[in-house]
């Protein structure tokens, strides 16, 4: 089977739930593939960070090439009467390696909603960064791994950790698109629709069902602004897909025009923060040149994407683990369970005159 | 297993729901490898996140509040009540941790106590709790007895 190097870095956690009750958190990561046991990998707990922790830890996998499982991050808290759950992410492998090339991918930078365990309910996020390796056939471990050193170490690429959480938070992300959107009005040339649809083929269809599900995920309570419209704002920064800045011109064509579009190529460093909230407001609120509203819708869209796979990697991520078919039929009743919650609570919100 | 434990449990207790107990048990990623000790300490967890579940839904409810004041008070005593399940349900977890199994049991029915009187909330207001209120409920106080019922199979 033709296998890759997965090269991935846990960067931070943020707004996660707080299972002490009375010490700060500490957080450590356990790392799996799915039905895998073996290639489970932890990483040391933050000492400081509680509810926001800071690992920037980099881990090593070899994937099947085909994106076939998933990976599965465990959030816990370590505590000296035994450790507990904070939450879990499920990513498809397939979500990560859509769209690479056979050869090395260099790194990109992506949130995901951390979900409390067996209710998927979310409740913070996790800022990860992964490079893919090139495929090899048959001796894939050897050559998978020399061609993930080959790549530059992976804090070189990284900005400081407060930066990127900085990023994330949604009260302190939406003043920046704003400046940025006026200081970053890209020039049409930069953004030739055909370039832009290639690279990103938006699903329209699934466009509002997908928002219509990012509105029920956030009420204000978890964090976000309290307006109808602004919890699926706060969604899109945490589904962004940024690109890791200079060291991705060589092997991208689409890059290198963005950042000329935008003609301030020395604060790439301080564009590995921005990104996301830049790409949600130009989304939602502010609507540039044709040309360049058309390539930022294409961005837009692909976040609402990205949580349709994700609902798909749970379901994997459990299938993987499934046992029997007593286990199978327990899944659906939880999945019915999980969409009963959501309907019947948003319905009875609406009309509670009994 | 779950199988075999929530079967022993559901023989010793009638109060078992042995179908609830497997399902919920299952699912927990320490479950697979666990002796009677840690399956008891699973219970616990899932009663932690049960109870967590519970106080979400809640919020979210009251993020569009009842124009039912009386509906509107009872959520908001039933997100204080399920707040305190959650930390009796931890509680117990680290009662059973530490094998002090008589504290962790008194920490599972107290967490069932609370969840309890959420319903009486809603009873006193006259008013028909939300259907998921009632389901994390009827859920808190199952996975109490399971809980505490799989710790008498310990020693």
């Amino acid at each position: 089977m033709a296998t890759r190097s997965l090269e991935l870095t846990l960067i931070s956690g943020k707004d996660l739930k707080d299972v002490n009750l009375m010490s700060r958190m500490e957080v450590y990561a356990v790392v799996s593939l799915s039905g895998d046991p073996r290639s489970r990998q932890r990483v040391q707990a933050d000492r400081t960070g509680g509810r926001n922790p800071t690992w920037n830890a980099t881990l090593r996998f070899a994937v099947p090439a085909t994106g076939a499982g998933s990976l599965h991050v465990l959030l816990r808290a370590e505590r000296a009467l035994g450790d507990r759950d904070v939450g879990e992410v499920h990513i498809p492998l397939s979500e990560l390696l859509s769209g690479a090339p056979d050869g090395p991918v260099p790194a990109k930078f992506v949130a995901y909603q951390v979900r409390k365990i067996s209710s998927g309910k979310p409740q913070g996020v996790l800022n990860l960064s992964y490079k893919l390796g090139e495929v090899a056939n048959g001796y894939a471990p050897a050559s998978a791994a020399q061609s993930a050193y080959a790549h530059p170490p992976p804090t070189a690429a990284y900005p400081p950790p407060s930066g990127k959480a900085d990023a994330y938070a949604p009260p302190a992300a939406y003043p920046p698109p704003s400046g940025k959107a006026d200081a970053y009005a890209p020039p049409a040339t930069a953004y030739p629709p055909a370039a832009k649809a290639d690279a990103y083929p938006p699903p329209y269809g699934a466009y509002p069902p997908a928002g219509g599900k990012a509105d029920a995920a956030y009420p204000p309570s978890s964090g976000y602004p309290p307006a109808a419209g602004k919890p699926a704002k706060g969604g899109e920064p945490v589904t962004a897909y940024p690109s890791a800045g200079p060291s991705t011109a060589a092997p991208y064509a689409a890059p290198p025009p963005q950042y000329g579009g935008y003609g301030y190529p020395p604060q790439q460093a301080a564009g590995y923060g921005y990104p996301p909230p830049q790409q949600a407001g130009y989304g939602y609120g502010y609507p540039p040149p044709q040309a360049a509203g058309y390539g930022y819708q294409q961005q837009a869209v692909r976040p609402q994407k990205k949580k349709n796979n994700f609902g798909m990697g749970l379901g994997a991520g459990l299938l993987g683990g499934a046992v029997g078919g007593l286990l199978i039929g327990d899944m659906i009743s939880d999945s019915s369970a999980y969409d009963a919650g959501y309907d019947a609570g948003f319905d009875d919100g609406g009309g509670f005159d009994f | 297993t779950p199988e075999t434990t929530c079967a022993a449990a559901a023989a010793r207790d009638r109060r078992v729901d042995y179908g609830f107990c497997v399902s919920r048990l299952s699912h927990h990623h320490d479950s697979p490898d666990a002796d009677t000790w840690g399956l008891a300490k699973v219970a616990a967890d899932v009663g932690v996140a049960t109870a967590g579940d519970a106080v979400y839904d809640i919020k979210a409810l009251l993020a569009k509040p009842p124009p039912d004041a009386q509906a509107r008070a009872a959520l908001e005593q039933c997100q204080r009540l399920y707040d305190a399940a959650e930390m009796a349900f931890a509680e117990a977890y680290d009662g059973i941790n530490r094998r002090d199994y008589a504290a962790g049991k008194g920490k599972a029915a107290e967490a069932a106590a609370l969840a309890r009187r959420c319903d009486d909330a809603f009873a006193r207001a006259a008013v028909r709790p939300p259907p998921q209120v009632a389901r994390w409920g009827e859920e808190s106080s199952k996975i109490a007895v399971v809980c505490t019922a799989i710790t008498d199979l310990i020693g």
